[in-house]
């Protein structure tokens, strides 16, 4: 493969709040395909997708990825005022900059459990969008949320402190958010997707332990807008990462579906291990040290 | 409106596709080393008997070595399988799958020419991290962030081929991580400053990782500077690497953990843990709270008599032997330079499995003469000449 070429830039939200992009991309960067937008998990940040990144690049994709507002990351805000609400608006301003920045006038969302609740909506709202492919998504905020925080905030009177996850604690307002735009319901979930026209393809673990896949099947066939697929990844868990095996097999049929969907002939191949290994140190490098300067002057 | 990648006319297709392998679901599940015996002697078999016939029909010298020994392929005991000296790999290279497959050349310490090189591809590669990955979770349960890694070694580009230092620096994947070898030289003032800071001014915790003669170079500074570490039970000590090579310093592990526990201001020694690998090796051996290094399940470890290499009983001091089914592209099925222990049963830490321990390194003379005893027909597997380097460690 071509030197990779892999750019920061920043956009705004359409209230001004600061959303930090990385660009990947090549020379063999094939004109005719639809840039790429990644929209990492709940807690995780642009350089744990590093992988997605090069596969999609090295297969001759422009990847596009952001830190979400109110998030872990690089961008604005802390991750204790997170909401699915801003999560929204962060995926909104990474594509709208990404359409502006390649001149294209839609692009593929890939998105990641949590957020690909909220790719569903957007979809439902910009014309931006001409397909999302969705890993380990989650249809069912409320059965996700009870999994994860063992408690069902969704029938709470009274909101709690703060949730906790991976050691990082978040404010009750993703709660009252949730509760005021209705982001917890299935069936919530179900009437957006009937109104996405555009194809929906969602990769499935069969071991994952926080989304119930009678869910995502009954969101899929229920949500029938447009056209929908759903990929079963057998003895995969919710982190499709932990296992390199189960990443590889994910990587390859995503790509396999970008394929399709761009109308490319042939089949996908797979990045060198040590060029994902150099771009996952640069990018740890990037995000790491821009963490460790802002952590310094706050204290 | 694009296409999807559908055959059927529905609106809706569902496929299933197999993600993982038995054995890569092993390795990264994360578990393997809380299996209960009996389960892990059953996975031993299984992927171990595996890895061989892949390694029959792959590797022709291999294939070549073990047609000599007369030995029944189809149910051979592990035992049986013929196991290739260290030194094999330094005379020449030993590949079971195509050599466009191998990703990476890894190299021992030593000198040039009288190092081990090992090819490794895609998935050898991923499958050792995993077992690092494994290992560390032994250490203690952080997410990403919430510790800070002082290494006492060089980045990943400084670290070339040597596997090693390879290895080590791959550490930055997982945790945050400050490198402090730069041009072969300790930066020691500047890896104290950054302990000191962490502790001081985050709530991280940190661990300090390095070949053990770095980390008693640092305490050394520690002690210098008359500076009051305390750490308590925030700082972990990980070593790896070459207890005996620059070990002029004569120090017994229980002295290394002690002068570690009180330089750094320690809670207790279950705070320094070493970590075991070789280049030929495809997998790293953790150690637990009770310092005894946990042989993941994969891995069929035993100690071997130094003349017939005749596998001996739990606990018998012998060379140090592996069958290891992780790596796909060499046989990683070898016999040591290292005479040590392999036990099986529960450790004090609780769990049940295999423990090895190194206790000391063979002469290179008897390292030869050994290595010329298991066959004389198979000379092409053993070096002929006398070398001078140490044999080489992780
Ligand atoms: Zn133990």
């Amino acid at each position: 493969m071509n030197q990779m070429m892999f750019n920061s830039h920043e956009t705004h939200t359409g209230d001004g709040r600061r959303v930090a992009v990385w660009t990947l991309s090549s020379d063999q960067h094939n004109k005719h395909s639809l840039p790429i937008v990644i929209g990492s998990g709940f807690a995780r940040r642009m350089h744990h997708f590093t992988s997605l990144a090069t596969y999609g690049v090295h297969n001759g994709f422009f990847v596009s990825r952001y830190d979400p507002v109110n998030h872990v990351g690089l961008s604005d805000g802390d991750i204790w005022d997170f909401t699915l609400s801003d999560s929204l608006e962060s995926l909104r301003a990474a594509v709208d900059w990404t359409c502006r920045y390649t001149g294209s006038d839609k692009v593929i969302v890939v998105a990641t459990s949590l957020t690909a609740r909220v790719a569903y909506e957007l979809a439902a709202q910009s014309p931006r969008i001409e397909a999302v492919i969705t890993a380990v998504g989650v249809t069912n905020i409320r059965d996700t949320f009870s999994k994860v925080f063992k408690e069902d905030y969704s029938s709470f009177a009274e909101l709690p402190d703060h949730l906790e996850f991976e050691g990082r604690k978040i404010g009750p307002g993703v709660i009252q958010d949730a509760q005021e735009h209705e982001w917890w319901s299935l069936e919530r979930c179900i009437d957006t997707l009937k109104q996405v026209r555009q194809p929906l393809i969602n990769f499935i673990g069969s071991d994952d332990p926080w989304v119930n896949s009678d869910d995502i099947h009954k969101a899929f066939s229920a949500g029938d807008g447009g056209p929908r697929k759903l990929l079963t990844l057998e003895r995969a868990p919710h982190d499709l990462g932990r296992n390199a095996a189960v990443a590889q097999t994910f990587l390859t049929y995503l790509m396999e579906e970008l394929f399709a969907l761009n109308q490319i002939e042939g089949t996908p191949s797979v990045p060198p291990f040590e060029v994902i290994t150099q771009q996952a140190l640069l990018e740890r490098r990037i995000q790491r040290k821009t963490t460790r300067e802002t952590e310094s002057s706050a204290a | 409106m694009t296409q999807l990648n559908i055959n059927s006319e529905d609106l809706l297709e569902h496929q299933s596709v197999p993600a993982t392998d038995d054995l890569d679901y092993t390795i990264f599940g994360g578990e393997s080393l809380d299996l209960p015996l009996s389960t892990q002697r059953e996975i031993r078999e299984t992927f171990v008997r595996s890895a061989f016939h892949q390694h029959i029909r792959g590797c022709s010298e291999y294939a070549d070595f073990v047609a000599r020994k007369n030995i029944d392929t189809e149910h051979v005991a592990l035992d049986t399988i013929p196991v290739i000296p260290v030194s094999a790999f330094k005379e020449q290279t030993l590949t079971s799958l195509p050599v466009a497959q191998i990703e990476k050349w890894s190299l021992s310490s030593g000198t040039r020419g009288t190092q081990s090189k090992v090819g490794r591809d895609q998935k050898s590669l991923e499958r050792l991290l995993g077992s690092i990955h494994t290992g560390m979770e032994m250490l203690g349960q952080w997410h990403e962030d919430q510790v800070d890694v002082v290494h006492l070694g060089p980045t990943r580009n400084e670290a070339g081929d040597i596997w090693f230092l390879y290895v080590m620096s791959l550490i930055e994947l997982i945790h945050p991580t400050t490198h402090f070898v730069a041009s072969g030289t300790l930066q020691s003032r500047q890896a104290i400053d950054r302990i000191i800071d962490t502790l001081h001014h985050s709530d991280q915790d940190i661990i300090v990782v390095g070949a053990p003669f770095l980390v008693i170079e640092l305490t050394n500074v520690i002690e210098h500077r008359q500076l009051d570490i305390a750490a308590q039970d925030r700082l972990m000590v990980v070593t790896a690497g070459g207890w005996k090579r620059h070990s002029g310093m004569e120090l017994t592990r229980a002295a290394f953990n002690e002068r570690v526990c009180r330089v750094f201001g320690l809670s207790s020694d279950a705070q320094v843990r070493d970590i075991f690998n070789q280049v030929e090796l495809n997998t790293a051996f953790v150690e637990c709270s009770a310092h005894r290094k946990h042989v993941p399940p994969w891995v069929y470890a035993s100690t071997r008599h130094a003349d017939d290499l005749s596998v001996q009983r739990s606990g018998e001091l012998g060379l140090l032997s592996y069958l290891d089914a992780s790596a796909t592209s060499y046989p990683a099925f070898i016999v040591t330079d290292d005479v040590g222990r392999v036990y099986e049963g529960t450790c004090p830490c609780g769990r049940e499995g295999v423990t090895m321990e190194v206790v000391r390194r063979l002469t290179r003379a008897a390292a030869r003469g050994c290595a010329m005893a298991i066959d004389r027909k198979t000379s092409a597997l053993v070096p002929t000449e006398e070398t001078d380097n140490e044999s080489d460690d992780v």
